[in-house]
Order: structure tokens, then C-alpha cells, then sequence
């Protein structure tokens, strides 16, 4: 039998199909000790590479948009309207709008518009006032009444908001207050609840609650008083303060000074002549007994922790 | 040894005179709510105070303040309103919070103000020593001229003449 007789034979031989059971083993056997198969499969790659980027993308999208809208949030407050056609910038508002650092809101003689500060509190805004928003960092809330009236209510820990007028600052130190400002720029500070600090150059007035303080252009803060005070003692103050009364002014409030008007008082120490200073101090000890814990030598010396101290004890008399 | 004993005895007797003394002289002093919340009393530096004072100050009827207590933190008040609204006797809680510096407490009304003549009656201790006042509400808050320091806590016949003052506006 040749070779070729051979593949005549072998082409006679009938195909059968091979059971299953033998590809099984053969597979069995090709697999031992051989490394993971390595498939290769062109169209799943780019669907995996597709939707990585997809997924990527959509993370990123969100991100700027939180990021957006946190700093948007944080930048400008909201701003309700109460009554008439306040305007935002130069563009009348709506029910409702918001207001940017920089931006104006103006109300004329019938209209009024509420300030959301943040999450600290809120600026009411009478009338013919004229309010900018100057800052708003977590540290720092300001805005400037250049004209009108204003009222604050605010729950922030002091110092952190602050409402400039042409003539002093009013620090909030926990409290609920108007803040009015005249055309010339010369106010009145009003507190209802808690403390004010006004400021100006360097001179600070206290105002508690049921005070109040006047503050003029160039001057600075006036010397607070209570609201029940006698009219003669408010009306001496101002001319002392502001029309250079002087002498006669201040024998008139001391004159008429009543033991809560050591709040008065207390403030003038620091701000008569150092020749009239113990007349003040004497005046305050007549009013209310002087604590054993402080000397009258350190407080004529204006000694900041005596007097910080005397102001404490005296505030239980008011 | 007698000299030491004699010593010890000494010193003994003094510590007691001290704290009785401190003890007869303990008392509350009431005042304005700024008082206790003010800049300084609530140390503007202490951030985390400030709105706690401030939610409490909201309300605010008056402050309370312990006077010659040596163990502030052993100290207690407590608080208690008496009314008469619509011509019959009511009790109701008073809210006493610290407002921050020890031994400083603010008292806010858990009743309804708008109807009724009210006085709040405090009892306070410190250690063995009592103190009470007795302070009545009217309707710009308390009336400091009306209120009664006194070293016990009010009885009911003084609540009720006080409530009868208030009634009559005398």
C-alpha cells in the first residue's frame, strides 16, 4: 500500500462529531499552569473608555455647579420686598431678588425690602434709605447706610456684623437695633435688644438695650443715654457733645442724672476735661455706692480694666 | 503638742466664722438682662457664649446674680411664677439659664405675659446658706423698685401681697 492508496482510504472514512467530553478534557488540560486567558475584545474597550469619560465628565459638571452655586450663595444675600418698588443695582426688584457685594438697594417714600445677612440675621430697610452691601465673608458682614433707616436684628457672635454710616460704625455685639442716617450724614442709634458698639477714630459709645446714642459727621459718637431719661439731661448731653455746651452743659447732666444715667455717666468720665473728672466720679458714687473693688484713684486715671469692671457693676443698677 | 492643738483650734474656729459669716451675708442681686449679657459680662472673645446669651436675652425678664457664694459650682436657684389671670391663682416655671459668667443666670417666662399680674419667687442655696427674692413682672419687664431681697424663700403670704400690690397698682 502506497501513499497515495492510503489517502484514498482515509477520504472514504465517514465524519462523526467528536463528544463534548473530549474538547472538555483537552480545554482541562490546556489550562493547567497556562496564564489567564487574555480576551481581547475591540468594541467593550471603547464602551468602558466611553463611559469612564462620560462618568468623569458628569463629576466634574457637578462639582463646578456646587461650587458655583456655594459661592453665589455666599456672595450675595437674599432680599425680600415688604411694601412698594425697592430697587436692586439700577433694576427695580421683584418679590423677591438678590443682592451682591457692591450693589445698592434703594427704597423711595413707600417702599421697604428685607435683607437676609447670610444665616446671622436680618436688615430691615425703611423708606427713603440708600443701603450698600460692602462685605460678605465668615468673618466679616458689612453693609453702609449712606442714607435712611435701618433696622437689625441679628444672632451672629459680636463683632462679625457691621453697619457703617458716614459718621461711626454701629458693631453689633449681639443685639437688635436701628440705625437712621440723615442727608448730612449724622445719625441715631436706637437698641432694642442686647449691646451696640459705635465706633469712630477711636471713640466707642456702649449702647445697651432701652439706650440710645447720636453720632455726627467728623465728630463721631455722642455719649449714649437711656430713652426714659429726663429731657433736659438728653438735650444737655447733645448741646455738650455736638454744640460745645461745655461746663454749664454738663452741670445740667449731672444735675439731672438719675442712678440708671450712670450709663451716662460713665461715658462722660472718659471724655470731660480731667479737670472736671471727679466731679463726674463723685456724682456717680452719690448715684450709686462705689464698689469696694474700685479705687477712685485708678478710675479718675481712666485705669481700662477699673473702669471695665465699674461699668459691669454699674449695668445691675440700670 | 498643746501649743499645735492650741493652733489647730484656732485656725478651726476661724474657717467656721468665715463660713458662717459668708453664709449670713449670701444674697442675690436682680437686674437689667443686659447686665448679664453685656460686653464684657458675656466675654465678647467667647464666641461660642454669645448666642446662647443672645437666644436667652430675647425674652429676658431680668438677671440674677449670686452675692458671697464661695462654691459657685455647689450653688442652685430655682424659680418659681405666681399669677392671677382672670381672677384665679396659677403657677407656672420660670426659666433660669447661665448666662455665661459664674453664677449669673437670666430668668425668661414660661407663662403667657399678656394676661395676668405676675411675681417670680427664687430660692437659691449655696451650700447651707438660702437666699430668696421675690420679683414682680410688669408689663416693660421687672419692677426694681417693687422687688424684695430676702434671705429665705418667700412665703405665701408675701406672694400673695405682692400679687394683691400689683393688682391694685399700688
Amino acid at each position: 500500500m502506497n501513499d497515495s492508496s492510503r489517502k484514498e482510504d482515509l477520504l472514504k472514512l465517514p465524519l462523526a462529531k467528536a463528544p463534548d467530553s473530549i474538547w472538555n478534557s483537552i480545554e482541562a488540560a490546556m489550562d493547567v499552569g497556562a496564564e489567564p486567558k487574555r480576551v481581547f475584545r475591540p468594541m467593550a474597550g471603547r464602551w468602558i473608555l466611553m463611559w469612564g469619560f462620560a462618568a468623569a465628565t458628569t463629576v466634574l459638571v457637578v462639582a463646578v455647579l456646587v461650587w458655583l452655586s456655594v459661592r453665589l450663595l455666599k456672595t450675595t444675600w437674599a432680599v425680600v420686598r415688604v411694601d412698594g418698588k425697592p430697587s436692586v443695582g439700577s433694576r427695580p426688584m421683584g418679590d423677591s431678588g438678590r443682592i451682591a457685594v457692591g450693589e445698592w438697594l434703594q427704597t423711595d417714600a413707600s417702599s421697604r425690602a428685607r435683607i437676609a445677612v447670610g444665616d446671622i440675621g436680618t436688615v430691615e430697610v425703611a423708606p427713603n434709605s440708600r443701603v450698600l452691601v460692602l462685605a460678605s465673608r465668615p468673618q466679616e458682614q458689612r453693609i453702609r447706610l449712606a442714607r435712611g433707616e435701618i433696622s437689625a436684628s441679628v444672632t451672629a457672635p459680636p463683632r462679625l456684623f457691621f453697619v457703617d454710616t458716614p459718621a461711626s460704625t454701629a458693631v453689633d455685639l449681639g443685639c437688635a437695633y436701628t440705625m437712621k442716617a440723615d442727608p448730612d450724614g449724622n445719625g441715631l442709634l436706637r437698641v432694642t435688644l442686647g449691646w451696640v458698639s459705635l465706633e469712630w477714630e477711636g471713640r466707642e459709645s456702649l449702647v445697651p438695650a432701652g439706650a440710645s446714642c447720636r453720632t455726627r459727621t467728623k465728630v463721631g459718637p455722642g455719649t449714649p443715654y437711656f430713652d426714659d431719661a429726663p429731657q433736659v439731661l438728653v438735650s444737655a448731653l447733645s448741646n455738650f457733645d455736638f454744640g460745645g455746651g461745655g461746663v454749664s452743659a454738663l452741670d445740667a447732666v449731672l444735675g439731672e442724672a438719675r442712678v440708671r444715667d450712670t450709663l451716662t455717666l460713665w461715658h462722660l468720665l472718659s471724655r470731660v476735661d480731667p479737670a472736671e473728672r471727679a466731679r463726674v466720679f463723685d456724682r456717680m458714687a452719690s448715684l450709686v455706692p462705689l464698689p469696694k473693688t474700685i479705687s477712685r484713684d485708678r478710675a479718675l486715671q481712666l485705669d481700662p480694666a477699673t473702669l471695665k469692671h465699674w461699668r459691669e457693676e454699674l449695668a445691675w443698677r440700670w | 503638742m498643746a501649743m499645735v492643738k492650741r493652733i489647730s483650734m484656732s485656725v478651726g474656729i476661724l474657717a467656721w466664722t468665715v463660713s458662717v459669716s459668708a453664709a449670713a451675708d449670701f444674697s442675690l442681686t436682680i437686674g437689667n438682662p443686659v447686665a448679664a449679657s453685656g460686653p464684657g459680662a458675656a466675654s465678647p472673645v467667647d464666641k461660642a457664649a454669645a448666642p446662647v446669651i443672645k437666644k436667652v436675652a430675647k425674652d429676658a425678664l431680668f438677671a440674677v446674680r449670686f452675692e458671697e457664694c464661695a462654691e459657685l459650682d455647689k450653688a442652685q436657684i430655682s424659680g418659681v411664677a405666681e399669677g392671677v389671670a382672670n381672677g384665679a391663682r396659677i403657677s407656672a416655671p420660670v426659666i433660669l439659664s447661665a448666662a455665661g459668667s459664674p453664677g449669673v443666670y437670666v430668668a425668661s417666662p414660661g407663662w403667657n405675659q399678656d394676661h395676668g399680674v405676675w411675681v417670680v419667687s427664687l430660692s437659691a442655696t449655696c451650700g447651707k446658706a438660702i437666699a430668696g427674692a421675690l420679683v414682680p413682672i410688669g408689663p416693660q419687664g421687672f419692677i426694681r423698685e417693687k422687688t424684695k431681697l430676702l434671705p429665705r424663700v418667700a412665703t405665701k403670704a408675701e406672694v400673695d401681697a405682692a400679687l394683691k400690690a400689683l393688682e391694685t397698682g399700688k
